[in-house]
């Protein structure tokens, strides 16, 4: 009886709605674009409405439900390269439907997401596991939808001597505004001790040789070991003079080298707001910046060891930010910290 | 009458260019710091230097605060000068009623150690960072700017 029940169904390929979801259960928090719907399963019996989409690092697929499960699907086909997905939101967990397993990355996909969604709400559901998917075909999942994943991110385990900043008065000036609203954002997600602080060693006035030779070695004097770093530098050499830095892409080179050498595992180099004030119109400086810059962003995003993430300060940079031009007030600390809060929550840096 | 009056002017002319035997001091070069300089730290909130002819002011780039001194002696090729308050408003610095500075220039960076009175001028202990080499502490009393454009 039942198997024929699955013959049947099987010609009439009712059973791929059930991989399908799946698929994308746990998506967010695994890659950019996976695979995309996987062709179904066989001989599922029942399972209906296991919805989802592709890996796109975003939402959840809604739990299914009632399903009593497929077989496995199929892989589904193989995924263009995805993009960096941001953690899944909280899903709807279906009634009895089971965890979604982890989807995979397309076979050319893209960086992947990190996931930060909450656990689903479904009775029976449970996250995905998450991940960072970095290729391989897209595979159909197994059935039933439920939770939204959790993510691989573990919180709470970073000190705040883990994190090294370096640079100069950007990050060096008193108050330390962008320092502080990190750390703050960092307590408040249980990523940093109450009175922990990041272990900041830029200095004002610094030329990028020096913040890779003198304040790197103060940033591993006496046994420190950095596993994460935030930093900017090449702004002094701009402002002493010239159209260009030269040298500050070889140098940072040369210093993503040591960084990978003594463990460093993600580096985050800040790329300077637009500098005057307002933003913008101090033209001689802005010109030697955007000549600079793309520069420090190849060399930059070429580094695999330590992973070097980019951020671009630009476009959180407004009126009010900076009354000298170059450094922050309170709000442009603010905002300078909470877009690069948002970048350590991504890529689960120091958390 | 007239030659003796035309005696007299002789000399002084004389005297007036410096021809009469006596001494003369040529005239000092300007202060190499004329110019307006943007704090970049370590420890101080932002705030501009201006240094003009005989003045040097202290600006709270948010408008709290601000402070005149002036330059009363300054050798370009010693690197020191001394200063006196002339006035202030808001909680500005430095604080003191005269102050000696030692300074650093390095292309467009500069460097000042002040020290109250005028009874010797301080040792600049880290020019073109203000921080202590061993623990990176800041330095009291010095100070990182950059000239401005």
């Amino acid at each position: 009886m039942r198997s024929t029940r699955f013959t049947v169904m099987a010609s009439l390929g009712i059973g791929v709605i059930l991989s399908a979801g799946a698929c994308s259960s746990s998506g967010p928090a695994s890659t950019g674009n996976g695979g995309t719907i996987g062709s179904g399963g066989t001989v599922a019996t029942g399972g209906t409405t296991s919805s989802g989409g592709n890996a796109s690092g975003g939402t959840v697929g809604a739990g299914g439900t009632v399903g009593s499960g497929g077989s496995v699907g199929t892989g589904g086909t193989p995924a263009s390269g995805g993009t960096i997905g941001s953690g899944g939101t909280t899903a709807s967990g279906g009634a009895t439907g089971s965890a979604g397993h982890a989807g995979h990355a397309g076979s050319t996909g893209g960086t992947g997401g990190s996931g930060t969604g909450s656990a689903g709400s479904g009775a029976t559901g449970s996250g995905g596991a998450g991940g960072r998917g970095t290729g391989g075909s897209a595979s159909g999942g197994t059935t039933g939808a439920g939770g939204a994943s959790s993510g691989s991110c573990q919180k709470g385990q970073t000190k705040g001597s883990d994190v090294a900043i370096l640079g100069e008065s950007f990050y060096a000036i008193s108050p330390q505004y962008i320092q502080n609203r990190i750390q703050d954002d960092a307590r408040k997600a249980g990523s940093l001790g109450a009175s922990d602080t990041y272990h900041n060693v830029a200095v004002s006035g610094q030329n990028m040789n020096y913040i890779a030779t003198t304040e790197w070695t103060a940033a591993t004097q006496g046994g420190a070991a950095p596993k994460w770093v935030i930093m900017d530098g090449g702004g002094i050499d701009c402002l002493s003079g010239g159209s260009t830095c030269s040298t500050c892409a070889s140098t940072f080179k040369t210093l993503l080298g040591k960084m990978g050498t003594a463990g460093v595992k993600e580096v985050i180099y800040t790329r300077y707001p637009e500098p005057g004030n307002p933003p913008g119109s101090n033209t001689s400086l802005k010109a030697c910046l955007d000549s600079t810059m793309p520069g420090m962003q190849t060399t930059c995003e070429g580094s695999t060891s330590p992973k070097c993430h980019f951020v671009d300060l630009r476009p959180v940079w407004v009126n009010g930010d900076t009354t000298d031009g170059l450094h922050p007030t309170q709000s442009g600390g603010d905002h300078v910290g909470d877009l690069i809060w948002s970048e350590m929550v991504k890529e689960c840096f120091a958390q | 009458m007239s030659r003796r009056w035309l005696a007299m002017l002789a000399v002084a002319a004389a005297a007036g260019l410096g021809c009469g035997g006596g001494s003369s001091t040529p005239p000092q070069p300007p202060f190499e710091l004329v110019g307006a300089w943007t704090y970049l730290g370590p420890s101080d909130g932002p705030h501009d230097l201006t240094v003009s002819d005989g003045s040097m002011v202290y600006t709270d780039v948010a408008g709290m605060w601000s402070s005149r001194w002036t330059i009363t002696a300054y050798d370009n090729t010693q690197n020191h000068f001394q200063v006196t308050f002339d006035s202030g408003s808001g909680t500005y610095l430095p604080v003191g009623q005269s102050m000696s500075g030692t300074y650093d220039l390095t292309g467009p960076l500069l460097t000042v150690q002040l020290a109250n009175g005028l009874a010797a001028y301080p040792q600049l202990q880290s020019p073109g960072t203000c921080t202590a080499e061993t623990d990176g502490t800041p330095i009291p009393e010095c100070r990182l700017y950059i000239k401005q454009n």
